[in-house]
C-alpha cells in the first residue's frame, strides 16, 4: 500500500515538473527582473506636542528596490527601526485616502507612491504631514477643519418631493449620470486641500474638495436644493476665490480635476442670477470686452467689477500706472474677424443651453434587436 | 540660422498694460532668427470667460487654433494664464473627436475648419527646447553675470502637468537652466511655484495680495535682484498692484520684477533702454546699474 502510493506521488510530480517550451518561456517574460537593492535616507517629520517634541526632521535610512512605496518604507522603518513613527494608513490601494501626505514637498497617497520615481527628481525622500491642517503628531494631521468645510456644503441628497417616496428607483439619465460621475470618486483624502494657495491665505473658502462634493449635489437631478446651496456657496464658502493655481487638479489622486468643477459652479451660480459680487461682476465684464473687442478689455474691468466708487478709491493704483505709461486705453485695436468672433459667441450660448437639455434626455433608442445584431 | 516660425499669441495683457513684454519678446525673437507671424487671435478667455460660458471659450479657441493650423504654424504664447487656457481647450478637442466635430460645424459658417493639429507652445520653451539652450550659449553676447535672477514659474506653466507635459511640476528646472545659459546665476526659491493670486485680486483682494507678497518675500529671503516672471498676469499681480501689496502687508518691497523676453533681450546684447523698463512700478534701477558696471 505504502509503496504504491509513494509511486503514484512521484509520477504526479514528475508530471507536474514537464512545462511546455512555450510557457516557460511565458514564465520568463512575466518575472519582474529586479534592479540592484540601494540604501537611502529618509527625512521625516517628528512632533509631539504632548511630549513636548519640538517639530524636527528626523533621518532614517532604509533599503528600497523600483517596487517600494513610500508606505512601504515608513511600515518597515516603523517595524524595525523606530516604533514611535506616527501615520496613518488602511487600505494600501488608493482607495481609502487615509496615507495622504507631502512627499517632497507635494501632497500625494503614500500607497501609490514609488520610491523610486520620486528619486528621479529628488537625492532623498523628504515626508511631511499635509499642508494647510495642524498637525497632531508627526504625519497625522487634524481632519476634524477639513470635514466640517465639507459638512458645510450639505454632503447629502436633499430630495425633491416624491424622489424618496417612490418605492421604485429613481434613476438619471446616462448623460447625467456622467456629469457628476468624476465628482462622486472623491475619496476625501484631502491632497487637494493640503498645497491649496486659496485656503492658506483665506479663512473662508472651503477648498476644492468641499466644492467638489458640492457639485456633485448641485448637479444631481434628484437633488432639490440646487439654488439654496449655490447661494450658500457664493455668499459663504467664497466660490469666486479660487486663484486657478492648479495644485488641487495636479494633487488629485483621483484625478477629479476640481478647478474645473469649481469653474462649472460659477457657470451655474450666474445662470441662477447670483451676479452681485465682485467674481461674477468680472467674469461677466470679461464676457463683454470678448464680445465688443474679441478681447479682454483692460480699460473697462475694474469700473464694470467694482462701480464708479471703489474704482476711484483704486487711483493710488491708477496713479501707479499713469505715471508708468502702463493706464490701459479704451481704444484698444478690435479682432479684425470681430463679426465671427460675435457669431461664434451667440453659437456657444445656444450650445451651452441645449447641453443642457441634451443632458436631461434619455438617449435615442440604441437598443439592437437580435436579429440586427447578427453579422 | 535657425527656420524657427511661429504664429505669434501676444494675448490680451501684453497688447495693453504691459506691452513692454511683447516688445521684448519681438526684441529677443528677432536678435535669434525666430520668425513670428501676427494673426488676428481673439482672447483665450483667460479662464474667466470659461466661468461664464466654457462653451464660448471653447469656441473662440477653436477659432485660434484654425487660424494657427491654416497657416501651418505652431502657436506660441509669453503668458502661462493663455497657455493653460489654450492647451486645456485644445486637449478637449484633440481628444474628443465628437466634440471636434460640433465645433467645427459651428466654425463652418466661419469659413474655417480645425483639423486638431496646431500645436501649443511658450517663448521659454521655444527657446529651451525647439531652438536649444547650446545654440543659445552661442547667440549670449551679454551675460548677466552679475546679477542673482528668481526664475517664478507660477501655476499655469505647470499644473495640471497632464495638460501641459512639460516641466515636472514637482522639481521643475528648465527655467533656472535657461537663465543659467543667459549667464546669470538662478535663484531657486522656495515659492517658485505657488500662486501669485492674480485669478482672485478682482474677486477676493485681500488675500490674493498676500499670495502676491508671500512670492516677492521669499524671493527677497535668496537675496534675489529681481524676479522673472514668464506671465504677465504674474508680473500685474507682484509689481502692478506693488502699492497695494506694500499697504497690505505694511512693507516696503522693492524688488522689480522682469518679464522673461526682457532677460533674454539683455543677455542678447539688446539695449535696456529698448526693453520698456521705465514702464515698471517697482524701479530696475539697481539692475541696470550692475549691469553697467560689470559692462
Amino acid at each position: 500500500m505504502v509503496k504504491a502510493t509513494k509511486g503514484k506521488a512521484l509520477v504526479k510530480r514528475e508530471s507536474r515538473e514537464v512545462v511546455p517550451t512555450k510557457t516557460k518561456e511565458l514564465m520568463v517574460q512575466t518575472v519582474p527582473v529586479h534592479k540592484k537593492k540601494k540604501r537611502i535616507t529618509f527625512k521625516i517629520y517628528r512632533n509631539d506636542p504632548s511630549k513636548g517634541v519640538a517639530p524636527h526632521y528626523q533621518e532614517y535610512t532604509h533599503e528600497i528596490d523600483e517596487r517600494t512605496t513610500v508606505l512601504d518604507a515608513l511600515d518597515q522603518i516603523k517595524w524595525y527601526q523606530d516604533g514611535t513613527l506616527t501615520y496613518r494608513k488602511s487600505c494600501r490601494s488608493a482607495i481609502c485616502g487615509s496615507c495622504a501626505m507631502k512627499i517632497n514637498g507635494h501632497p500625494k497617497l503614500a500607497c501609490r507612491t514609488r520610491v523610486e520615481k520620486e528619486l528621479e527628481l529628488f537625492d532623498e525622500i523628504r515626508v511631511d504631514p499635509m499642508g494647510n491642517a495642524p498637525s497632531m503628531k508627526d504625519l497625522v494631521v487634524d481632519l476634524e477643519p477639513f470635514f466640517k468645510r465639507v459638512k458645510s456644503v450639505q454632503n447629502y441628497l436633499i430630495p425633491k418631493p416624491g424622489v424618496e417616496q417612490q418605492k421604485e428607483e429613481n434613476p438619471m439619465t446616462p448623460a447625467e449620470h456622467k456629469h457628476i460621475d468624476s465628482a462622486a470618486d472623491c475619496i476625501l483624502c484631502g491632497c487637494c486641500h493640503s498645497d491649496c494657495d486659496a485656503a492658506r491665505t483665506d479663512e473662508k473658502f472651503i477648498g476644492p474638495a468641499a466644492f467638489v462634493k458640492a457639485f456633485r449635489f448641485v448637479e444631481d437631478p434628484r437633488d432639490a436644493a440646487k439654488k439654496e446651496r449655490l447661494k450658500n456657496l457664493v455668499e459663504n464658502s467664497g466660490l469666486w476665490s479660487c486663484v486657478h493655481a492648479m495644485e488641487c487638479a495636479q494633487a488629485c489622486p483621483k484625478n477629479i480635476n476640481p478647478t474645473d468643477k469649481i469653474a462649472k459652479l460659477r457657470q451655474l451660480a450666474i445662470e441662477e442670477g447670483f451676479t452681485k459680487d465682485y467674481g461674477a461682476k468680472h467674469a461677466i465684464a470679461m464676457q463683454e470686452g470678448v464680445q465688443h473687442s474679441g478681447k479682454l478689455e483692460e480699460h473697462s474691468l475694474p469700473l464694470k467689477t467694482f462701480g464708479i466708487f471703489k474704482t476711484i478709491g483704486m487711483s493710488g493704483m491708477a496713479i501707479d500706472m499713469l505715471t508708468h505709461g502702463k493706464m490701459p486705453t479704451p481704444f484698444h485695436k478690435k479682432t479684425k474677424g470681430i463679426k465671427d468672433i460675435r457669431y461664434l459667441m451667440e453659437e456657444g450660448e445656444k450650445w451651452k443651453k441645449e447641453e443642457e437639455e441634451e443632458r436631461h434626455k434619455y438617449p435615442a433608442a440604441t437598443q439592437q434587436t437580435n436579429e440586427e445584431k447578427k453579422p | 540660422m535657425t527656420d524657427l516660425k511661429y504664429a505669434y499669441f501676444i494675448g490680451c495683457v501684453s497688447e495693453q498694460s504691459t506691452k513692454e513684454n511683447d516688445i521684448a519678446a519681438r526684441l529677443a525673437c528677432e536678435k535669434l532668427g525666430i520668425q513670428l507671424v501676427d494673426l488676428d487671435f481673439s482672447c483665450c478667455g483667460a479662464g474667466v470667460l470659461q466661468d461664464v460660458n466654457e462653451f464660448q471659450a471653447l469656441l473662440v479657441n477653436a477659432r485660434n487654433f484654425a487660424l494657427a493650423e491654416q497657416a501651418g504654424l505652431p502657436l506660441m504664447t509669453i503668458c502661462s494664464t493663455c497657455q493653460f487656457n489654450l492647451m486645456n481647450d485644445n486637449k478637449k478637442l484633440k481628444e474628443n473627436p465628437d466634440l471636434l466635430k460640433k465645433v467645427n460645424a459651428k466654425l463652418a459658417k466661419t469659413g474655417l475648419q480645425y483639423k486638431g493639429t496646431t500645436k501649443i507652445t511658450h517663448l521659454l520653451w521655444v527657446v529651451s527646447s525647439d531652438y536649444g539652450l547650446d545654440m543659445l550659449k552661442e547667440k549670449v553676447t551679454m551675460p548677466l553675470s552679475s546679477l542673482h535672477l528668481a526664475g517664478y514659474y507660477g501655476c499655469q506653466m505647470l499644473r495640471p502637468a497632464e495638460v501641459l507635459q512639460w516641466d515636472n511640476p514637482d522639481n521643475p528646472h528648465t527655467f533656472e537652466d535657461t537663465l543659467r545659459v543667459l549667464g546669470c546665476n538662478p535663484v531657486k526659491f522656495k515659492r517658485r511655484t505657488n500662486c501669485c493670486g492674480f485669478h482672485a485680486l478682482m474677486a477676493n483682494e485681500g488675500p490674493a495680495l498676500e499670495l502676491g507678497g508671500s512670492i516677492l518675500g521669499a524671493a527677497m529671503e535668496e537675496n534675489a535682484d529681481a524676479v522673472v516672471t514668464v506671465c504677465p498676469l504674474c508680473y500685474i499681480s507682484l509689481d502692478t498692484y506693488r502699492s497695494k501689496i506694500n499697504k497690505r502687508l505694511k512693507k516696503k518691497i522693492t524688488i522689480p520684477v522682469l518679464h522673461f523676453p526682457q532677460v533674454l533681450a539683455l543677455a542678447l546684447g539688446i539695449e535696456h533702454k529698448k526693453l520698456g523698463f521705465k514702464r515698471h512700478i517697482a524701479s530696475v534701477k539697481d539692475v541696470v546699474k550692475k549691469l553697467e558696471v560689470k559692462s
